[in-house]
């Protein structure tokens, strides 16, 4: 059975890195040895979770501080939990249920929303899907704040759909019509053309109370009964698939065939509970093979976040939110409702640019507090070279780089004068392929 | 403190902080999906592609926070303006009058000065029916461009990347803060550049210790770091990226003052524009027009910041690009019309956009809206849509498919003056002219489908007689001879075709030569013969013929056809002695007084040339005895195949042409078809290489599957700007999958034609005689995979 399977160090290396941000040689010693069921197991674990301590973030005469906060807050958050797993699902969800800084400037209705993707991320996704569709900062989001009878908005009712729960080609037009009647009604309080602390509310005299035709049945349909449908009903294969195969691109790979997705999908039918499919996942076959190994560009939240872990320095270095800017991803600010997309949308010149130069202004902030002695990749110039082209590695978490990259670094580090060997070694160790895949 | 306010102050906090945040010495650009197959980032050579001489570029203007179109077009003749307005309203004798009852804000006199010389369309009126007074969804729906209102990964200028196949700097944003949705594509990379000089990742190689650090990541970024497919796309994006920073860091020098952000950002566009990088679209932003209080003070300065940022871009862009930039401006909404509490207007609707540049046909578009019959909210009703405004854009300046890029088709401003400077009135309503005159090609002939003959293979010795005359838009009579692209498809066994005038000789010559399955097309300069006929035999095998006529050439005063006869032949002493042309041999053959052609008055000749037993993949190339050897080629030749062309050459001083052997060596055979007096109407040259986009001369990187390219045929190579057809030699290079690929006039609809067929991974060339179409242009199709194709310009007709 393969779930009995032995976890080499290499698969520990790989399944660290896909629930986490960067594993450190001691926790891939710590599951190297156990099966691959008790390595996911003890991953998928978040009883040791850290507490969350709301940030700064309900200051409504500083968003832009919030903003910071929040974020400077989160990336911490990533680096030093001992829980990852609990973290990049929280990012998944926040990639899927979309909703944005930009849109609401209310970043403490942004972190409720976030903090629901933590708490009910790994649990039923009805449950999951029937808070946000319900969540102010969604709610304002995606304009259901405004739905009402007589005036219907179908921004939301047409991602419910489309990009939450069922994709493109799942739906009719009719549907978005008759989902957008549906949740009528399901608004805010505070809500006056703009933004005051948004509350949901239920407004029965807003709603429209007449019988709708959706997915071909007729009665008189209110919002969480569609997502109960979906999840439950007619709509429930179709949502598994859609789901499944989402997941599945963001941990293992992403060119899943139909059949896996399918075989995932009705494991996840079986409960609904996410876990169950990250479980699937995590434990399937294909999770483990060649064709999984260093299929994901390392997204800039990620590089961001495993960098500082190799450096031990704390988010506030980070200059966030600008400097992840540059790179393509902002925490609380995708681009729109349809997310961020992964590998070659990762991948241009000026993502490039904006990676190495952000290394380049963090290698002079660090030089401000002692950087030459307390920066874990020093050690010497005067080192040998191979023993410090080795130190660069281990100390970025490169374990497994290639004779190639270590030929390379080997020359530069010899043709490198000898005082810009030091700071310069984030940069070069950090700018190499094996650093930028997971 | 109102809500209203808190937005304002938190724009304003994020700019500061944004300011800050750069002064600490932060590279900021953005991402972008990105096709590996794209790049060329390897080598620095191919990092800079030239734009052709008629190529377009845009300029894009963000008005960030909703323009307020009112205050920017003012109404001042119409007292409901005034009373709407109130304090808010500008002053009427401060406007400067564009006509129309409509006047300019006052803080625009530059944009003024241009609108007095025709060079700026004022657009009114221009919204979305969709528009929800977000500033966030606003602007997505604007940027993403498409027809419906689902949320996309990619806008509307990368997906035009996308189709275009233009690699990393075909689009560029200089703004802070990154890249737009409006920029990324599924396949395209774009570029965002940082506005402030300094700290390009990859380009200060002044001090060792960087050119260190760099020069070493260029090199572990080429090496195959192991880690799979995504691991080399990483390292090739890194790589490239290096050498890219290098090649556009120029611009940053000298420094530019800090002071006015857009006009520091236009001017760094003008300078890309001069260093001729390919960008054909580049983006900047100016923030700061959510006017929610303030406006008087906050408005005007933003529009004077526009105004002198376009007298600066202008008075920095090289002259021979300032007829090439066109330059537009959009928002995300206008504002409504009733001011709010605090010397401010909220959120509106429809707004007015100007495109500006000296191909643009000044005036209005759209109407002014109505200030009395608004919508429920008070906002202004839009007559134009903003995707009209983009497909005029795409399809008028930029020469794109606006409905593949946009998913439907909108319609369009007639905005833009067509013809180039030097091809000006040369588009349409041209005489045809008693020399050639080139068709629209029509399939005349298809034995697979009974098309011109019956539904069956020619077999072996077999003969079909094709009637010509009548058929297309080939007149019934009076036509001496046409140009037929001729295909042959699913031959079973090696041979070869004859084409010859009806009623004459079957001539010792051959057209097509073919190996068993392989589809091979050769162009065709056929005489009629009796009832308008021309005759096709089929040597061995059964074969399918696929006959496109192109053009016909009058009885008279024109293109002299020929009785096929054999002037060449190496293999038999015909015309020279019995030799192989070894690598680096010319063979200089006389034509004059041979096979039919007279003895003087010539000044070209139609020769089917092939070559048989070839050693080595090498090339052909034909050209005048005398002048210099061209870079151009005319057949490409294999081990072991028999590869035709048809070749018109103007002959040398000494009424010779000659053939140069490139590699290993070849039997040449050459027939002669005809022949054209020096007062034909046509004008043969030396050969030029007019495209080739392995380099970029042109257009740079391989055609994609069933995508097009436009290249200029006029202007180039001799060609004049009164040529109204040419004569090119057209080679597929490096095809990645079998297919084809259509020639024809730019501007027109595709025809169902084609022009030349290959199989994966070979290279293979015919000869196209194209109309031209508008601006000079002639366009490329490709069926299938990549190819790259070159084109070299024989002759030209007038």
């Amino acid at each position: 059975m393969p779930a009995t399977d032995i976890v080499s160090s290499s698969d520990a290396a790989h399944l660290l890195r896909r629930v986490g941000f960067g594993p450190t040689a001691a926790e891939i010693q710590s599951l190297t040895g156990l099966t691959r069921q008790a390595a996911v197991a003890s991953v998928m674990n978040f009883a040791g979770a850290p507490a969350v301590v709301r940030p700064a973030v309900d200051d409504r005469a500083n968003e832009w501080d919030c903003y910071v906060d929040a974020q400077e807050w989160w990336v911490e958050r990533m680096r030093t939990t001992t829980t990852p797993l609990q973290e990049k699902m929280t990012l998944f969800w926040h990639n899927h249920f979309c909703s944005s800084q930009d849109k609401l400037f209310d970043m403490g209705a942004m972190f409720d929303q976030n903090q629901k993707f933590r708490t009910l991320g790994m649990g039923s996704f009805e449950t999951l899907c029937q808070a946000i569709a319900i969540d102010p900062a969604m709610l304002v989001y995606l304009d259901n704040a405004t739905n009402r009878v007589g005036a219907e908005q179908e921004n939301f009712a047409r991602e419910l759909m489309e990009l939450f729960t069922l994709g493109v080609g799942h739906y009719t037009e009719q549907d978005v019509i008759a989902m957008a009647k549906a949740w009528t009604g399901h608004n805010i309080v505070g809500w006056n053309g703009s933004f005051t602390d948004p509350t949901y509310v239920y407004y029965p005299a807003r709603h429209d109370n007449t019988n709708k035709t959706l997915f071909g049945i007729t009665q008189n349909w209110n919002g969480p009964a569609t997502i109960t449908e979906i999840c439950t009903g007619s709509k429930k294969t179709e949502c598994t698939q859609f789901i499944a195969r989402k997941m599945w691109k963001y941990f293992a790979h992403t060119t899943p065939s139909d059949t896996l997705v399918n075989a995932l999908a009705g494991v996840f039918a079986g409960t609904m509970v996410i876990s169950d499919l990250v479980g699937a996942i995590l434990l399937h076959d294909e999770f483990w093979a060649p064709a999984s190994r260093w299929a994901l560009v390392k997204s800039p939240v990620e590089f961001v976040v495993d960098v500082l872990r190799r450096l031990g320095r704390p988010s506030t270095v980070a200059g966030l939110p600008w400097a992840v800017e540059g790179m393509g991803q902002v925490l609380f600010n995708p681009p729109n409702v349809a997310g961020w997309g992964q590998n070659a949308y990762w991948l241009s010149t000026a993502t490039a640019w904006a990676r190495g130069g952000w290394l380049s202004n963090l290698k002079w902030q660090l030089d401000g507090w002692n950087y030459w002695d307390e920066f874990h990749l020093s050690g010497g110039s005067a080192l040998p070279v191979a023993t410090a082209v080795q130190k660069i590695f281990d100390d970025l978490g490169i374990f497994e780089p290639s004779p190639a990259t270590r030929t390379q670094l080997t020359s530069w580090w010899n043709a490198e004068p000898t005082w810009a060997r030091q700071p310069n070694a984030l940069i070069v160790g950090a700018m190499c392929p094996e650093f930028n895949v997971v | 403190m109102t809500m209203r306010r808190m937005h304002n102050d938190d724009k304003k906090r994020r700019e500061f902080s944004r300011r800050r945040f750069l002064q600490a010495a932060l590279v900021t650009g953005s991402a972008a999906a990105v096709d590996p197959k794209f790049f060329f980032g390897a080598d620095p050579a191919f990092a800079g592609p030239p734009l052709g001489p008629s190529d377009h570029i845009l300029v894009l203007i963000e008005f960030d926070g909703g323009n307020d179109g009112l205050n920017t077009l003012i109404p001042y003749t119409n007292g409901s303006y005034y009373s709407l307005r109130g304090g808010l309203a500008i002053p009427a004798n401060t406007v400067l009058p564009v006509g129309d009852g409509l006047g300019f804000h006052p803080s625009l006199p530059y944009l003024k000065s241009r609108w007095d010389g025709g060079d700026v369309a004022i657009i009114r009126g221009i919204g979305h029916a969709d528009l929800d007074h977000s500033h966030f969804s606003c602007m997505a729906k604007l940027q993403s461009g498409t027809a419906g209102n689902a949320p996309t990964l990619t806008g509307w200028v990368g997906r035009y990347l996308d189709n275009a196949g233009l690699d990393g700097l075909g689009a560029i944003s200089v703004a802070d803060g990154g890249v737009p949705l409006l920029l990324r594509g599924n396949s395209a990379e774009v570029t965002g550049l940082p506005s402030w000089s300094g700290g390009l990742f990859g380009a200060d190689r002044t001090q060792t210790a960087d050119r260190v650090t760099y020069e070493s990541l260029s090199a572990i970024n080429t090496t195959d770091g192991g880690k799979g497919y995504w691991g080399g796309q990483v390292g090739q994006t890194i790589h490239s990226a290096l050498a890219t920073a290098q090649l556009v860091n120029p611009i940053y020098a000298p420094a530019i003052d800090d002071d006015h952000r857009l006009e520091r950002d236009l001017i760094l566009c003008a300078r890309i524009i001069n260093l001729d990088l390919g960008a054909r679209v580049l983006h900047v932003r100016l923030g700061g027009f959510d006017n929610h209080d303030d406006q008087p003070n906050d408005h005007a300065t933003l529009l004077s910041e526009f105004n002198r940022a376009l007298d600066a871009f202008f008075v920095n862009l090289a002259p021979q690009y300032q007829s090439r930039v066109t330059l537009a401006t959009f928002s995300e909404f206008g504002r409504r019309v009733r001011p709010n509490d605090s010397l401010g207007t909220d959120h509106g609707t429809a707004s007015t956009a100007f495109v500006i540049g000296s191909r643009v046909k000044g005036g209005f578009y759209g109407e002014q809206p109505s200030l009395t019959n608004l919508d429920s909210r008070g906002d202004l009703r839009h007559n134009i849509d903003y995707r009209s405004m983009f497909a005029t854009l795409l399809s008028g300046w930029l020469r794109a498919d606006d409905a593949q890029v946009l998913g439907q088709s909108f319609a369009k401003l007639d905005m833009f003056e067509t013809g180039t400077s030097c091809a000006a009135g040369l588009i349409d309503n041209i005489p045809l002219a008693n020399s050639y005159n080139a068709i629209r090609p029509v399939r005349i002939l298809d034995t697979r489908t009974g098309n011109g003959a019956t539904k069956a293979m020619i077999g072996p010795g077999g003969v079909i007689d094709l009637v010509v005359a009548g058929r297309g838009t080939v007149p019934p009579s009076g036509t001496g001879a046409v140009v037929m692209n001729m295909t042959v498809a699913d031959p079973t066994a090696a041979g070869y075709l004859t084409v010859w005038p009806t009623g004459d000789a079957r001539p010792e010559a051959s057209n097509l030569n073919f190996v068993p399955g392989q589809a091979v097309p050769n162009l065709v300069l056929a005489k009629l013969g009796q009832g308008g006929k021309v005759s096709i035999y089929n040597f061995t095998g059964s074969t399918n013929v696929i006959a496109d006529v192109m053009g016909w050439f009058p009885l008279t005063n024109s293109y002299q056809p020929l009785v096929p006869r054999r002037l060449l032949d190496t293999r038999t002493g015909t015309g020279a002695p019995v030799a192989r042309v070894g690598a680096n041999q010319t063979l200089k053959l006389s034509v004059l007084g041979r096979g039919g052609v007279p003895a003087s008055g010539v000044d070209a000749v139609v020769l089917n040339v092939t070559a048989a037993e070839s050693s080595m993949t090498g090339y052909l190339t034909v050209w005048p005895t005398g002048q210099p050897l061209p870079n151009s080629s005319n057949l490409n030749l294999a081990p072991g195949r028999v590869v035709p062309n048809l070749v018109i050459s103007k002959l040398g001083n000494d009424g010779t042409v000659s053939f140069y052997n490139y590699a290993g060596d070849t039997h040449i055979i050459a027939d002669v078809m005809g022949w054209f007096p020096a007062a034909s109407g046509f004008h043969s040259l030396s050969p030029l290489r007019i495209l080739d986009t392995r380099v970029g001369n042109g257009v740079r990187g391989p055609i994609g599957a069933r995508r097009s390219i436009d290249a200029d045929g006029l202007c180039r190579g001799g060609v004049p700007s009164n040529a109204k057809a040419i004569v090119i030699n057209v080679t597929a290079v490096a095809p990645t999958a079998g297919g084809y690929i259509t020639v024809w006039p730019s501007g027109e609809a595709r025809p169902d034609s084609s022009n030349l067929n290959f199989v994966p991974g070979q290279t293979v060339p015919n000869l196209v005689i194209t109309k031209v179409g508008i601006e000079g242009m002639v366009s490329f199709y490709n069926d299938a995979g990549d190819t790259h194709v070159i084109a070299d310009v024989m002759g030209w007709f007038e």
